[in-house]
């Protein structure tokens, strides 16, 4: 068996036991707050013995450390249970929503880490023009801004004074998408997609543009850039190949531990655009002490977060030889 | 032939406490296939003179003033274009910091490919062929051409540097501090090859180091820098055997000589002055162990002393008594008290 795969079966090993301990930790904090946890679920005006059967189908019955056996053995068929407050599978009302938060993710993190990065660039290639002051002010000032207030401001603009692209949701009113794929062909989506993207986007571009820009500058204090130059290998080339090659490799780690955060974070924009996504089921989940439903979007999260992590690893691997995790080429 | 001909050369950094003025007023002449050494200690200016031989320096430094004649061309008045054609086709350089002079993301076989792409019509295949020759040239096995920098080890990649400093076959390499991160033994094998190679495929070198007994081994000519400007120069043998100014006297002093195991290393007291505003007069003076009143009000200007032996210092009368002084201990010791 090559190192390869050594590592990959190691790093996968990790990944489930940080999984297993999020997953447990996770059960406890749920099953220790104070009430009933069906306290949501339960009628006042049930009788006594209705409780006492709603108990028994949700298993509450039985001893803490029996809960927690069949939890992590449901865990590990895929089951999360059943939400309280829409009275379905857990996996059915996450999986409802949870493309609209990949596509309003991947949008706004692609348009800002491809931004971030040439911005990065320019701005370490302008250092101390001009230019570079402005551009650093304007990054801290999108960075700064609170996102309900730039999707404010957005909406003001581009939806109610102009109203070239709709305030919220979706789909327009009254209209369904037959399915995913329809949704994704469907011009009116990208039309929705638009603002609450652009706001996302606004707000992550800082990280990755900061970041690109510090790098590279000292990235270009190298010798290596230096003997690029003296070898006569022209500025471009040397920006691109010697200095910005070098410089966004921590960006990717930050961009994959981006997307973990992305997932769940999206409250605030999501309840600006009404955008039916994880952030604000995930509301709605605590609101409601729905807390299978709570369990189970924060176990995706918190997945998502652990997997993202292991593939930051697995690109650094790739794109910086010195980490390449066989010891040969 | 004058292949490289270097007049009054200055190279200033403009500080925010005022100009360094790092290289002030160099000359020098390097004939075609000829060797020359280039000695000082740390901060003299070497390696700001090399890079404003070949013209990439940092944004706060600027040539106010100088001529680099090379092949008949002065290069500062070449423009970036013209300068790139230049660089590693006519010059390269074997950098201080070899151990991080290769981009270590890619392979040092794409960084050969690199610059003979950039500047040969040589096809891949050729090219190849060529980075394959020279590293079996400096003592290298063909198939690490394939690795990554950093699985070399320090020697490896001082000898990787090498090849590709000579990749496109240049006329001059400059060489600065060639050896210095390297133990005694792969210096001596290096600096040998070195040797073997400059001789062998007729090219012309400047070694920049702090290291008298490199030289030695190296170079035929000599020219020694203290603060800016140079002291001392001429024929290798002849500035070491017979040094006529009292820097170099101390420098020999300085290094160890397996052929005299006896030999006490003395050092020179004091360090050299700031360049910002450097001190009337010669600027050796207040280190220097023969220096009088004249020496801190008149700056020396560098003569010749006889056929192809320059220095710029005032005592060129009772030298031997000088020599024989500057091997004494306490002759260096009572300039700081």
């Amino acid at each position: 068996m090559n190192l390869r795969w050594k590592y990959l079966i190691k790093r996968t090993g990790q990944m489930l036991l940080t999984l297993w301990i999020i997953a447990t930790i996770l059960f406890f904090i749920f099953r220790l707050m104070p009430g009933n946890p069906l306290v949501a679920y339960i009628d006042p005006t049930f009788t006594e013995e209705q409780q006492e059967i709603l108990m028994k189908q949700f298993g509450l019955d039985k001893s803490l450390w029996m809960q927690y056996i069949i939890y992590i053995k449901n865990l590990f068929q895929g089951e999360l249970g059943q939400s309280f407050f829409f009275k379905d599978s857990v996996i059915n009302v996450i999986s409802k929503v949870l493309p609209n938060t990949i596509y309003l993710m991947l949008t706004a993190l692609i348009i800002a880490y491809t931004a971030g990065i040439v911005g990065g660039i320019f701005l370490a290639w302008k250092r101390g023009e001009m230019i570079e002051s402005v551009g650093i002010v304007f990054t801290l000032f999108t960075r700064a801004a609170p996102q309900f207030w730039v999707g404010m401001i957005l909406l003001a603009i581009f939806s109610f004074q102009f109203d070239i692209f709709p305030s919220g949701g979706v789909s327009q009113a009254g209209t369904v998408y037959s399915s995913e794929l329809d949704k994704l062909l469907s011009f009116q989506f990208y039309r929705h997609l638009f603002l609450p993207a652009l706001t996302l986007s606004i707000y992550l571009l800082g990280l990755p543009l900061l970041l690109m820009r510090s790098n590279m500058l000292d990235v270009m204090d190298e010798s290596y850039v230096e003997m690029a130059k003296i070898r006569g290998v022209s500025k471009i080339r040397v920006l691109v190949k010697y200095a910005a090659r070098n410089a966004f490799l921590p960006v990717i780690t930050a961009m994959a531990v981006g997307i973990g955060y992305a997932m769940g974070g999206n409250v605030v924009i999501e309840t600006v655009f009404s955008w039916p996504g994880l952030g604000r089921l995930l509301v709605k989940a605590v609101s409601t002490s729905d807390y299978p439903l709570a369990q189970g979007a924060f176990i995706l999260i918190a997945g998502v977060m652990v997997f993202m992590n292991f593939v930051a690893d697995i690109l650094y691997s790739l794109l910086d030889p010195r980490v390449n995790i066989d010891s040969k080429r | 032939m004058s292949l490289l001909k270097v007049e009054d050369l200055k190279v200033y950094y403009e500080t925010t406490r005022g100009t360094n003025k790092a290289v002030d007023g160099i000359s020098f002449n390097l004939e075609e296939s000829q060797s020359l050494g280039l000695v000082g200690e740390s901060g003299c200016g070497k390696s700001t003179t090399v890079k404003g031989l070949v013209r990439v320096m940092s944004k706060n430094a600027f040539i106010p003033d100088g001529k680099v004649m090379f092949k008949d061309r002065n290069l500062l008045d070449l423009n970036e274009k013209e300068m790139n054609k230049i660089r590693w086709s006519d010059i390269s350089l074997v950098p201080q910091a070899a151990m991080d002079s290769l981009n270590p993301v890619y392979t040092v076989k794409n960084q050969f490919l690199e610059v003979m792409k950039l500047k040969g019509e040589m096809s891949k295949k050729a090219s190849l062929n060529r980075a394959k020759t020279l590293f079996k040239k400096v003592g290298l096995n063909e198939e690490l051409l394939g690795y990554y920098p950093h699985q070399f080890s320090g020697g490896m990649k001082q000898r990787a540097v090498i090849a590709l400093a000579l990749a496109l076959n240049p006329n001059l390499i400059i060489t600065d501090e060639p050896v210095t991160a390297l133990d005694v033994i792969v210096q001596h094998q290096i600096l040998k090859e070195l040797k073997g190679l400059r001789e062998e495929l007729n090219i012309s070198l400047i070694m920049i180091t702090h290291d008298i007994s490199v030289v030695a081994q190296t170079c035929d000519q000599i020219a020694i820098m203290y603060a800016g400007k140079i002291v001392e120069k001429g024929p290798a043998n002849e500035v070491l055997k017979k040094p006529l100014h009292p820097y170099t006297m101390g420098l020999e002093n300085s290094f160890p000589d397996i052929t005299k195991p006896n030999k006490k290393l003395i050092s020179i007291e004091g360090s050299p002055p700031e360049l910002i505003s450097p001190p009337a007069g010669c600027r050796f003076a207040v280190r220097c162990p023969f220096s009088e009143d004249i020496c801190f009000k008149k700056e020396p200007e560098l003569i010749k002393i006889n056929e192809k032996h320059y220095s710029a210092c005032i005592h060129q009368k009772n030298l031997e008594e000088l020599r024989a002084k500057s091997r004494e201990v306490e002759t260096w010791q009572k300039v700081v008290s």
